[in-house]
């Protein structure tokens, strides 16, 4: 009876590990999933067409673009 | 004598077969007790390997380019589904076609494989359904851009690696495949045995190339608009950072969807006047020429061995400066005569050329540079003007750097590290110097030349207004199954960006442009916009500190975009290199030499000072644009929101700094 007891716990405990297991897998891959389609969405391909289109805005010249100097204690 | 009663035969009967019982047990537990309980467990449980996922592909910000993740394949066996309704609705909300989801409620089919992949949490509630079997599947995730893939590659429906840095890397990125005995227990259902743990999956290790997204997507952008604008039918940029040889960008296009490599790396050509540096490099460090030594141009056609070379700029005589300056071949072929076959070969190899850079590629294409016992008697003549030799894309940037870096070619990379799971760093690229092929002084004495070809010569399209940029064109006649192809041509131009400390080495190839052809209209305004939006971009691999101690301010036109005074400019850097010249190269003597005057640098006209616009009222980026529009340079302070200094109305040098207030 001791023995027969013990397996199923066993069985039970092992169940849940692996549901578990299985669940953290889902949420891994679906975080991955998400972190691409935030790279996708904020990738220069896709906001500079829309920029460009909706905003009106472009592409400064080089003579446009101002460098700004750091501060000495500030790190690059 | 009494016989046995019947009572004892029964009994004996009995005896005996509780011996054989016992026997029998005695048999099968202790003789056959092993061989049974192995066939229990074969039964009930089975040995799973547990696939390990490959190791991530990473950018040299460390932006993953490319992943694995764990989804799931729908299996359904159609009889042992209870609820068929709840499972026909729940497979339409997945997306799973509907002939598809009607085969999986079909009572008569007994088991039907769902296509496609899915991530495991969207389909958990058909997971969980009677009838609904699961199996993981390891799929790899990359970053979406197609010149990205052609660097990276792809793996197969199976895993394994078909093409790019996957295949080349595949012993580093293939992860050790784990095990797990998996248990079922009385209704059929799987978990893995308590008792026999099995081995955990080991990831791949962690690839970080010398790839910079932001560059690489500023290159694919520019590329891709050049070849439409072009109708080209391609083309390729490489960039490479000369302080170490690492490529920060590989953009490739082509017509032909098959073309799926990095066309950079496997696809040589005749790469034209692009190689006419590397003569005039090897002229100058072998004491041969100078910059100001004097060749007649024929005014730009030259009968030689039978064979009539003509020129774009035409011209009586021109030095060698101005041959590069105007890409004459007529000159370089006059100029390259100082150099015999043998040394002209040795230059050319010395400076890579013929030999595959060895980058962690499946394929690499490693160029001709046939040896002078080889060579026809019009072969020197050619190779001087680009001819007769084939390069690839990244053979040629890397022979750019080794100008750019004062002399020393340095070996190309495009893995920066290689990280084990834990973070260990297992490899790290360190710049590796494969020889010295020209003095450091010869290298500043071509860029000083390079520089002249950008600001007055044939690349005066890729001239920054801000920012100097040294460079050289070239355009090739095109190749088709080993013939030149009449009208069709490969224009190039490689920048090296800023001149004087060189950030970016920038290699341009527009395949077979219509209309324009020549590098200097067609690559060379392509190289001008990647320089500009990486300008404008804050991650693009650019030190800032450096590049603003070599900003030049040249006066701003009515668009408030630098004016090139070309004419008093030119004027002012000829007379400077002239004298550098004489200081460097001291000792070098023919009978050539020719210094010519140098006239004392003309003051550059003064332009009228001009009114303060009124920037009041305006956002602070209309407020600069309006500013910069007028002439003025704009620098952000604090105070009164939109007020300046000089005030608005008062007058002020073009050019000069305007300070504008932001709160």
């Amino acid at each position: 009876m001791g023995v027969i007891l013990r397996r199923s716990f066993g069985i039970a405990a092992a169940r849940e590990l692996q549901d578990l297991e299985t669940r953290r897998a889902a949420l891994v891959a679906e975080r991955l999933r998400l972190e691409g389609e935030v790279r996708a969405a904020s990738s220069r391909a896709t906001l500079q067409p829309i920029a460009e289109q909706r905003l009106q805005m472009h592409v400064p010249p080089d003579s446009q673009v101002i460098i700004l100097p750091r501060a000495s204690n500030e790190r690059p | 004598m009494k016989g046995p009663s019947r009572v004892g035969l029964v009994n004996l009967g009995l005896a005996l077969f509780a011996l054989a019982i016992v026997g029998k047990a005695a048999k099968v537990q202790l003789w056959q007790g092993r061989a049974w309980a192995a066939s229990a467990q074969r039964q009930q449980s089975t040995e799973r390997v547990i696939p390990a996922p490959r190791g991530e592909i990473l950018d040299a910000a460390g932006e993953t380019l490319a992943q694995s993740r764990e989804t799931v394949k729908l299996d359904v066996a159609p009889p042992e589904v209870k609820n068929r309704r709840a499972l026909r609705e729940a497979l339409i909300a997945a997306g799973v076609p509907t002939p598809m989801v009607l085969r999986a409620v079909d009572p008569s089919r007994k088991w039907v494989e769902l296509p496609g992949r899915y991530v495991a949490s969207h389909v958990a509630r058909i997971s969980a359904m009677r009838g609904v079997y699961t199996t993981p599947i390891i799929e790899r995730a990359y970053a979406s851009s197609e010149g990205l893939r052609r660097i990276i590659g792809r793996v197969d429906a199976d895993g394994d690696p078909v093409d790019g840095v996957e295949l080349a890397l595949d012993a580093v990125l293939r992860g050790q495949p784990g095990s797990a005995t998996v248990m079922r227990d009385g209704r059929g259902r799987k978990f893995e045995s308590p008792t026999a743990p099995g081995t955990a999956p080991v990831i791949g290790q962690t690839v970080m190339l010398t790839i910079n997204h932001e560059l690489q997507e500023i290159a694919e952008r520019a590329l891709a608009d050049a070849v439409a604008k072009m109708s080209a039918e391609g083309g390729d940029v490489v960039v490479l950072d000369p302080a170490d040889g690492a490529i920060l960008a590989m953009a490739s296009q082509r017509q032909d969807p098959r073309a799926t490599a990095s066309t950079a790396l496997t696809e040589p050509y005749e790469p034209g006047s692009t190689l006419k540096p590397f003569i005039a490099a090897v002229l100058l460090d072998k004491g041969r020429a100078r910059e100001t030594d004097v060749v007649s141009t024929f005014d730009g056609r030259l009968t030689i061995n039978g064979r009539t070379i003509n020129d774009e700029h035409r011209a009586a005589r021109l030095t060698l400066a101005e041959v590069i300056r105007w890409s004459s071949n007529v000159g370089i072929v006059q100029f390259a005569e100082r150099l015999s076959p043998r040394e002209e070969y040795e230059a050319l190899r010395d400076f890579g050329f013929g030999t595959a850079t060895g980058v962690p590629y499946p394929v690499e294409a490693s160029g001709t540079l046939r040896e002078p016992l080889r060579w026809s008697r019009q072969s020197a003549n050619s190779l001087a003007m680009g001819y007769e030799i084939a390069v690839t894309p990244l053979q040629l940037a890397a022979a750019y750097v080794a100008l750019a870096n004062d002399g020393e070619l340095l070996e190309p990379a495009l893995v920066r590290e290689v990280r084990a799971p834990d973070g260990r760093v297992l490899f790290r690229h360190e710049r590796r110097v494969v020889r010295q092929v020209v003095s450091p002084a010869v290298a500043r004495r071509v860029r000083t030349m390079l520089l002249g070809v950008v600001e007055g010569g044939t690349a005066v399209k890729a001239d920054l207004g801000s920012f100097s940029l040294a460079g050289k064109t070239g355009t090739a006649r095109r190749t088709v199954q080993g013939r030149y192809a009449l009208g069709q041509h490969i224009p190039t131009f490689v920048g090296l960006f800023p001149a004087e400390h060189p950030q970016f080495v920038i290699l341009v190839k527009i395949d077979n442009p219509r209309g324009a052809y020549v590098g200097g209209l067609t690559a060379a305004p392509v190289t001008k916009a990647v320089l500009e939006a990486a300008l404008a971009s804050r991650n693009a691999a650019l030190d800032r500190g450096t590049l603003a101690a070599t900003r030049r301010e040249r006066p701003l036109d009515a668009e408030g975009t630098a004016r090139r005074d070309a004419a008093a400019s030119q004027v002012v850097r000829d007379s400077t290199t002239a004298s550098q010249f004489v200081e460097d190269d001291a000792v070098g003597s023919t009978p050539f030499v020719a210094l010519l005057p140098s006239p004392p640098p003309p003051r550059l006209t003064a332009m009228p000072p001009r009114a303060v616009p009124d920037v009041r009222g305006l956002p602070t980026r209309q407020a600069a644009h309006a500013l910069h529009v007028a002439g003025f340079r704009v620098q952000l302070v604090t105070g009164p929101f939109g007020t300046t200094s000089p005030s608005a109305g008062s007058l002020a040098a073009a050019g000069s700094i305007v300070r504008l207030a932001t709160q």
